[in-house]
């Protein structure tokens, strides 16, 4: 996303241009491999999976992994249709990720605008909050009603990338820690 | 052959402790993990997996249920036994019931010097297609796991000691204060 979400709510040390500034270069990031884990508590229930994130373009591959070893699930998603694939051989579609997630596992993956919180910068919709440090990087983001916290960020390939990540809403707490990550920035040739 | 060996290892390995290496390829042979860790198993139905390295896992199985913590995440899984891990390696290595009941055995050529057996669940919604086990002088070297993805697990064991005295303590879990704790 290029265009910078107005932030009502926002108190950060440093001034709201060294934000800017962050996220101009954030948004210069779009394709990316990120490997890490995942665990998700939905109330007394969750899980938790190594999982493997292919973002490229419009279209994701995430692949979750058991501690074991072996694959548990696969999810795939493009603009027209999302599918999972389960350790069963069972295959699941829905329009969204959200609606297939809610299906099968019993709650929502807000993928679309995971592809952006990964990337430590906000999603498209309105922005209810945030808060950074004194680099500008993001340290809470209030988005579609979720309260994500960065607690730990990490430098590849010259950008600035989360390491640790905790989203919670009403329903849910995801944490997601990542341990690698390769990615494709697209030189838009502007120079912070 | 290998299904020989593996019948005398559920006849005559009450217990084992081994360091072990982890390797999971994908359909392509391409690497996608390496971990190293220690395990130690006691019949029946007791397994503890330590991941050390490049990440710190435990699973735990007390023989009612299986927990899995992970420190980094700060988050522990547990499940029952029984459902959790029916017919999958752990289970089957620490196997409380007779082996033939949930996979169907049969001898595996190869010329690496071990003998392999491989198992197939006969459950089948286990999440993986077959386990190898590849044994020599009665001591389990390596297993092989093909899950329905495509992907390989590999373990291969060392300093394997069979038999020997394990505390009752490794087999039982107690959550850290402060981890949160969810059933699958």
């Amino acid at each position: 996303c290029t265009t910078l979400p107005v932030t009502p709510v926002a108190s950060s040390s440093a001034p709201a241009s060294v934000y800017a500034e962050h996220l101009a270069k954030q948004a210069q990031l779009s394709d990316f491999h990120l490997q890490g884990r995942i665990a998700v508590q939905n109330g007394q229930r969750g899980f938790s999976a190594r999982s493997d994130w292919q973002h490229a373009g419009v279209t994701d591959q995430i692949s979750l992994y058991s501690p074991l070893g072996s694959q548990v699930a696969e999810i795939a998603a493009d603009p027209s249709q999302v599918s999972l694939r389960t350790q069963d051989g069972k295959l699941y579609q829905a329009a969204d990720a959200e609606s297939l997630t809610e299906q099968t596992l019993g709650w929502r993956l807000p993928l679309r605008g995971l592809s952006d919180w990964v990337l430590g910068r906000p999603a498209d919709s309105a922005v209810t909050l945030s808060r950074w440090d004194d680099m500008g990087r993001l340290l809470q983001l209030q988005q579609d009603g979720w309260d994500i916290v960065y607690s730990e960020y990490l430098q590849v390939d010259g950008y600035q990338l989360p390491q640790r990540i905790t989203l919670r809403n009403a329903q849910l707490t995801i944490k997601l820690i990542s341990s690698q990550w390769k990615i494709s920035p697209q030189n838009t040739g502007i120079t912070p | 052959g290998g299904t020989e060996q593996l019948k005398t290892f559920f006849r005559s390995t009450s217990a084992m402790k081994a360091q072990f290496l982890q390797v999971v390829t994908d359909s392509q042979g391409r690497k996608v993990q390496q971990v190293d860790g220690s395990m130690q198993l006691q019949r029946p139905g007791k397994f503890r997996w330590d991941y050390n390295k490049p990440f710190v896992q435990q699973i735990i199985g007390d023989g009612k249920r299986v927990w899995l913590y992970d420190p980094e995440l700060n988050q522990v899984t547990v499940r029952d036994m029984g459902q959790a891990l029916g017919s999958s390696p752990a289970a089957l290595l620490a196997g409380s019931k007779e082996i033939e009941n949930s996979f169907v055995l049969k001898d595996e050529k190869r010329s690496d010097g071990l003998e392999w057996v491989s198992a197939t669940p006969k459950q089948q919604e286990s999440g993986f297609e077959r386990v190898l086990l590849g044994f020599a002088q009665g001591q389990l070297r390596e297993v092989e796991m093909h899950d329905s993805f495509g992907h390989l697990t590999r373990i291969q064991f060392s300093s394997i000691e069979v038999n020997p005295g394990l505390s009752a303590q490794s087999f039982r879990f107690v959550a850290p204060s402060g981890a949160d704790v969810v059933g699958e």
